[in-house]
């Protein structure tokens, strides 16, 4: 009986069926473990951040109600110090809102004109210059917002500061403005045509299918990008280190109101790590445990916003076709 | 940031924020845009309304806003630091200009509106042009409207890039690449700063790359889709999402402290590849150097007839002489300068390593590595799902393992897609500033890294360092240092381009 010669589909391939079977399970458990970082990564962040917030909740001078209720954060004023955490946390929804407010409207009109309106040659111009937008590091919107936001905003009104949260807002604004369009984009791109040709068909203009079509039906889409955009605004350092300021506001002493108010300098979250980090506190010391604790509380608010964006996303998206 | 005495110690933050004199060119080239943008949108309207054939008073009254629009804008952002009469003339020039853009705009020959939008699809505008009513005006508004906003967030760019152009281009010499970090603006350069920036992207690519690729082949090829896929694929998306300060942190307590384990960071309790010296005053005023066992060995007190190297490495033989004695032998040390050394040092080697890691190359590397391996991930799965399964089954009909099918398939597949990815996540670890800056702080370093263990300084870093300084110069510098950090970005973005284009095979 003749054997018909294949040709080896595997050539090179000394090895026996026992060995490749035996390196295939090897190889696997390597990839195994690889993938196991990431979680490993995720633990290492839970529990770094978690033992050393609880440490610093524990010291003596720190008060957990105050910590989670307190309206003045003065961790380096030695005997007058006070560790609440919503100047802080009222500085970051600050730039984070004034950042919202550029990008959200912004980013979803963009959206809309390039999934509805744009030719398509024009769509294929625009696309790598928000590309663009997206990949410029954001020590240079730090750069920009400090050169040429804040002295245009001094110019245009007097009474702003130097360091204030109105130009660092703007500048996170831009910043995320890729990333509303980008998301949002894809989400209009996924609405059926047979949707829109309906809309057509019942006389609408293209205003009236994107407005009463595309966008209830990309809408889960849309909230997503978001809440996505508005938890990098929360998490941005640079531009807020450079362009916000490095003092807390003080909401006992100047009221609540104070910390709305987007012409002054305020402290986020992520400016007050800076500021320690930077060397502003002795390793070890109370002010540098706070640090951690505020990067935990930073950790849980992208978290929740990131993870909202997820379910979002995943359960209120209308599944057509 | 911390003030240099001696520069300008009367600039205030007031001073600086009203002596710029360059930034109004900014500001009108910002006014010019926007109004720019209101005459081409208001052409556009003026010709949507000519082309459904409405009466052309419509259009006149059109004109008329666009130019009191202009008008009152002008008269808004007029700049007060020119004179009246230049001011004028400036605004004569600009409105004439604007004229030209909407009459060119809405009176071009040739292609109609009507003729423009039949590119897209046949929507119910053409089914219902000749009867013009409001939803059609409304229509043509809001796209007017979004082409505005389309344009706004491009100017924002075109502004930003032009900006940094306009203030970087004064230092942007060969000289700023090749001289070290100083305190007079006119020598500073970035070559620590570049060095340090490519050690660390390139101890982040080899972690990164090889790691995410790993995990997304785990996930797409070997996993099942069950629980544990799950919990890992919401684990990524959520790391994706982290603040990439907060990964500064953990890596500054797992890679730099490395939780405390292995001692403090400036005397690490493991060493590889560093040699301890002590060395000596001779009595002709160099020194000598004796080798100890380790960084807390006893320094040794010099007997005659030991050898020790002189500053250049050259064996010398010590001879004890009495204090005072005038002597030319390089090995002859007074009897009380050989009882104390002046001072221990230690000399690493180029394959030195420590642990903990302190602020050094490799943790730098490791903590960026953290901070793009989501990304990484995310590319690498995409490009992996991208291969058809046909290929994938056929791999397997011819009989071949697994990891064979990943090997001679899947991977010489993929392998474009997920370099390009790769390329364009490093790329984004050399932009970023936050967690090296709490990794290793604001270093004022004059070297280039030469092992994995060497403090260093990143670009992004050193811009920050210059941006927030009080002095203008300085800004200046910092924007020439952001066009340097730009180019090495953009030569990245080609390079994952160039690999897209060039090696993605068709697989359909």
């Amino acid at each position: 009986m003749n054997q018909p010669t294949v040709a080896d589909p595997l050539p090179g391939r000394p090895r026996s069926c026992v060995g490749q079977f035996l390196f295939g399970g090897v190889i696997k458990w390597i990839l195994l473990g690889c993938t196991l970082l990431s979680i490993l990564t995720t633990l290492f962040i839970v529990i770094v951040l978690a033992t050393e917030a609880i440490a610093f909740l524990t010291i003596e001078s720190v008060d957990l109600w105050d910590f989670i209720s307190g309206g003045q954060w003065s961790p380096l004023l030695g005997s007058e110090r006070h560790f609440g955490i919503w100047p802080l946390v009222s500085g970051t929804l600050l730039v984070a809102a004034v950042a919202a407010l550029v990008a959200l409207p912004a980013g979803t009109v963009t959206a809309l004109y390039l999934s509805e309106y744009a030719p398509r040659r024009f769509r294929n111009v625009l696309k790598p210059i928000l590309e663009i937008l997206a990949g410029i590091p954001t020590v240079v919107y730090g750069f920009f917002a400090l050169m040429v936001i804040t002295p245009s905003l001094r110019w245009i009104h007097e009474g702003i500061d130097f360091y204030n949260a109105l130009s660092a807002g703007i500048a996170v604004g831009i910043m995320i403005i890729p990333i509303v369009t980008s998301i949002s984009e894809d989400a209009m791109r996924a609405v059926p045509r047979s949707l829109r040709e309906g809309g057509y068909a019942l006389g609408g203009t293209k205003f009236d299918v994107s407005i009463k079509v595309v966008i209830p039906a990309a809408l889960s889409g849309i909230i997503a990008a978001f809440l996505l955009a508005i938890a990098r605004a929360v998490g941005e350092t640079m531009i807020v280190a450079l362009a916000a300021g490095s003092l807390p506001v003080n909401m006992v002493n100047d009221g609540v109101a104070a910390a709305v108010d987007p012409t002054r300098q305020v402290q986020t979250m992520t400016g007050y790590i800076v500021q320690i980090f930077l060397g502003d506190a002795e390793a070890g010391g109370v002010e540098y445990q706070s640090s951690y604790a505020v990067a935990a509380v930073l950790f849980i608010m992208t978290l929740a916003l990131t993870w909202a964006g997820a379910v979002v996303s995943r359960r209120f998206r209308e599944a057509y076709e | 940031m911390k003030d240099m005495p001696g520069l300008a110690p009367d600039v205030s933050v007031d001073a600086l924020a009203t002596d710029h004199s360059w930034w109004w060119i900014l500001e009108l080239s910002l006014v010019v845009a926007l109004m720019a943008c209101c005459a081409l949108a208001i052409g556009f309207i003026i010709r949507g309304r000519r082309a459904s054939g409405e009466r052309p008073r419509g259009g006149l009254l059109w004109l008329v806003a666009g130019v009191g629009l202009m008008a009152g804008g002008g008269l808004l952002f007029m700049p007060d630091t020119s004179s009246a009469e230049s001011s004028w003339i400036t605004w004569l020039v600009a409105s004439a200009v604007f004229m030209v853009i909407i009459l060119t705009t809405a009176w071009w020959p040739g292609r109609s509106a009507e003729v423009d939008d039949r590119s897209n699809e046949l929507d119910g505008n053409q089914l219902t042009r000749a009867s013009s009513s409001n939803r059609q005006r409304r229509d043509r508004m809001f796209h007017a409207f979004c082409f505005s906003v389309t344009g706004l967030s491009v100017l924002s760019l075109v502004i930003l890039l032009s900006a940094i152009g306009y203030l970087g281009w004064e230092y942007l010499s060969w000289d700023l690449l090749t001289s070290y970090a100083s305190r007079d603006p006119e020598k500073a350069g970035v070559k620590a700063a570049l060095w340090g920036t490519i050690f660390i992207s390139i101890v982040c690519g080899l972690t990164a790359i090889p790691i995410g690729t790993a995990t997304a082949l785990y996930l797409e090829e070997y996993s099942k889709k069950g629980k544990l896929y799950r919990i890992i694929d919401l684990n990524i998306s959520n790391l994706a999402g982290v603040p990439s300060i907060v990964y500064g942190i953990i890596g500054l307590t797992i890679f730099a402290r490395m939780f405390g384990l292995f001692g403090p960071i400036n005397e690490p309790n493991i060493q590889v590849g560093a040699s301890h010296h002590a060395s000596y005053l001779t009595a002709n005023g160099s020194s000598v150097s004796v080798p100890l066992e380790s960084r807390d060995a006893e320094s040794p007190e010099l007997v005659s007839g030991m050898s020790a190297y002189g500053i250049e490495g050259q064996s010398i033989e010590i001879k004890i002489v009495p204090d005072g004695t005038e002597s030319n032998d390089p090995g002859a040390i007074w009897e009380s300068d050989a009882a104390e050394p002046v001072q221990t040092y230690e000399e690493r080697h180029w394959y030195y390593l420590q642990l903990p890691f302190g602020g050094t190359v490799l943790a730098g590397g490791f903590t960026l590595a953290l901070v793009v391996l989501p990304i990484v991930i995310v590319a690498s799965r995409e490009a992996i799902r991208a291969v058809p399964p046909s290929l994938r089954e056929a791999a397997m009909g011819c009989g071949a393992t697994r990891w064979q099918t990943i090997q001679k398939v899947i991977l010489p597949a993929s392998i474009p897609g997920i370099m390009t990815g790769s390329i364009l996540a490093v790329s984004r670890a050399i932009g970023e500033a936050a967690p090296l800056l709490v990794l290793t702080g604001i270093l004022f370093i004059r070297f280039t890294p030469e092992h994995l263990m060497d403090d260093f300084t990143a670009l992004p870093l050193q811009i920050y360092n210059w941006a927030g300084r009080p002095q203008e110069e300085f800004h200046a510098v910092a924007a020439s240092g952001i066009v340097v950090l730009l180019f090495l970005l953009l030569t990245f973005n080609a390079i994952a381009v160039v690999v897209r284009q060039c090696f993605q095979k068709p697989l359909q």
